[in-house]
């Protein structure tokens, strides 16, 4: 196990240099000069220089690149331009709101995509089965942002029930935890039910109808259990998804989560924020990744010794 | 294919332009000369829907052509050359996946600049990493089949394998794939439009569309059904297509 470990991390090395090399170009891929382009019209030379200075671009890229990442280690990830504020401390609060919507969407969705799955997979088929292709289809398809206005549009225009946006107590909650939910209850049914069929089809669960084994018992001893181990590693990767739409849900329902504050970052081009934001998700996502896999060596051993 | 023909014909089938303004007709419900109403500056929803087709496919084609593209060739030579080439490239790539799609493509906005040029970039190099792994995959499966073996003992050049006996047998798998990424290219670009990371105005965009929609919701809820509804019925269309392109090739291969 110990090498197991050791071997999943020792991958991790080159995926995370190539990570802050991503992050780090982002503000050396501006077209033209990026302290320029920061600055914006009607700053003069010095104005220029002075950005230049404190985002140390008067430097090789190189020493540029290690004296940042440098910094990052430390956990100093510079400063607002706009507000002069330290970045982490922000970005931290926002992903804290950002982790609210995709936890509580991720509930949403293996709530209801569970319990659809298996219904679909033991009912195959039906009319129940039927559906369920029809709706996830459906589902897949549809923009979230789109989910999100329509939900806003109902259950907040016309019925008045909760609060369309902001964030102020549960009621604010509702509506976004839903749109999240629902987009990603599409993908968790999917996999419950193709998960759900394979373990059905499987010898040991035609014995145990043999030997007279009670329905309820032989879907939750037999065919859960070994179902479930697919369903976790993917709801897990999944995750990353639910991240990517809570951009979109966060705009759609002014949120003020990491997502919005990207998308504001950008447009003010207020670099240190759009990097550390950046980085932050896919450290999230890396770290994820890894203790799924590391989860699922430890439920099902053969991986180890791959 | 409808969707495709709209698109097409766009000039000829929407009633009115796209961005003419009449400043008499501000958001003003669905009626005889306006089918769909019109927006906030009194434009004809329905011919914004109508070109806003136009500005989607034209996404998903130029998407689907840089992914392809790129990840194409990297897939294959990651595959063919194996060792040192394919550890390089499979790095790049998992480094690539390490982010999820959309935040991928906003990270390519925030360096370029928004804008629907660079949208199509964005959200092209976000679906790379799929073709690449596919092809990658397809390539170490072919290329111990024996009419390669024979191909490159008969003194072709590894160019002419690649391209006259792995790509052609490659066609199927990678079409099916190609049409989930329109699909997804679709979404992805209408959601930098709807962020205001993607086309900007005045350009008939389903996402900017539905951006704009979010101010009027209470006075003007037609505004939002219309795009949206197109949106989700042409990425429906392509997820439709690829499940049943799947079906049909699967058959293929099968026989």
């Amino acid at each position: 196990m110990n090498r197991f470990l050791l071997r999943r991390l020792a991958t991790l090395v080159p995926v995370l240099l190539g990570v802050s090399v991503v992050v780090f170009l982002i503000l050396h891929l501006v077209p033209g000069d990026p302290a320029e382009v920061i600055a914006g019209t009607g700053t003069t030379g010095q104005g220029i220089q002075a950005i230049r200075h404190q985002l140390g671009l008067d430097q090789p890229l190189l020493v540029q690149y290690l004296q940042w990442t440098g910094r990052l280690i430390r956990g100093d990830f510079g400063q607002s331009l706009m507000t002069r504020e330290e970045v982490l401390p922000q970005l931290l609060y926002r992903f804290g709101n950002t982790l609210e919507l995709a936890v509580g969407g991720m509930a949403v969705a293996l709530c209801l995509g569970g319990a659809w799955g298996i219904v679909a997979a033991t009912h195959r088929n039906s009319v129940w089965d039927h559906a369920f292709t029809m709706l996830s289809l459906v589902g897949v398809s549809m923009p979230i942002f789109w989910l999100g206005l329509l939900l806003m549009l109902g259950f907040a225009v016309e019925l008045g029930w909760v609060p369309a946006t902001g964030m102020a107590g549960p009621s604010t909650f509702v509506l976004p935890v839903l749109t999240l939910g629902l987009n990603a209850t599409a993908l968790v049914s999917r996999i419950t039910r193709g998960s759900l069929i394979e373990v059905l089809q499987q010898a040991y669960v035609r014995t145990a109808w043999a030997k007279g084994v009670p329905p309820r018992s032989v879907l939750w001893r037999h065919v859960m259990k070994n179902a479930a181990v697919p369903i976790i590693t993917v709801g897990a990767l999944q995750f990353g998804y639910l991240l990517g739409g809570a951009v979109l849900t966060e705009t759609v329902f002014v949120w003020p989560g990491l997502g919005r504050l990207l998308v504001d970052a950008i447009m003010q081009r207020d670099y240190p924020i759009v990097q550390g934001g950046i980085l932050l998700i896919a450290l999230t996502l890396i770290a994820l990744n890894v203790i799924t896999d590391v989860m699922y060596a430890f439920v099902d051993p053969r991986i180890r010794y791959q | 294919m409808l969707i495709v023909a709209v698109a097409v014909l766009a000039p000829w089938l929407a009633p009115h332009s796209p961005v003419a303004q009449n400043l008499r007709d501000v958001a003003k419900p669905p009626t005889d000369a306006h089918p769909l109403g019109t927006d906030q500056l009194g434009r004809d929803l329905l011919s914004r829907v109508i070109y806003g087709a136009r500005t989607s496919l034209v996404i998903g084609g130029v998407v689907l052509a840089i992914a392809f593209g790129v990840g194409t060739a990297v897939g294959f030579a990651a595959g063919w050359f194996g060792c040192w080439v394919d550890e390089g490239l499979m790095r790049a790539i998992d480094v690539l996946m390490a982010f999820p799609e959309i935040l991928l493509a906003i990270a390519v906005v925030a360096a370029l600049g928004p804008g629907l040029v660079n949208t199509m970039l964005a959200v092209g190099v976000s679906a790379t990493p799929r073709f690449a792994r596919l092809a990658r995959a397809i390539v170490l499966s072919l290329r111990d089949q024996m009419y390669v073996e024979a191909a490159r003992a008969s003194g072709a050049t590894e160019w002419r394998v690649l391209r006259r006996y792995i790509l052609p047998n490659s066609m199927a798998v990678l079409l099916v794939q190609a049409t989930l990424v329109i699909a997804i290219a679709i979404q992805a670009a209408a959601g930098l439009g709807f962020l205001g990371l993607g086309a900007q105005p005045p350009t008939a965009e389903w996402g900017v569309m539905l951006s704009d929609s979010r101010t009027y919701i209470s006075t003007a809820p037609w505004l939002l059904t219309a795009p949206g509804l197109a949106l989700m019925v042409t990425v429906m269309a392509f997820n439709f297509l690829g499940d049943g392109l799947q079906d049909v090739l699967a058959v293929q291969i099968a026989s």
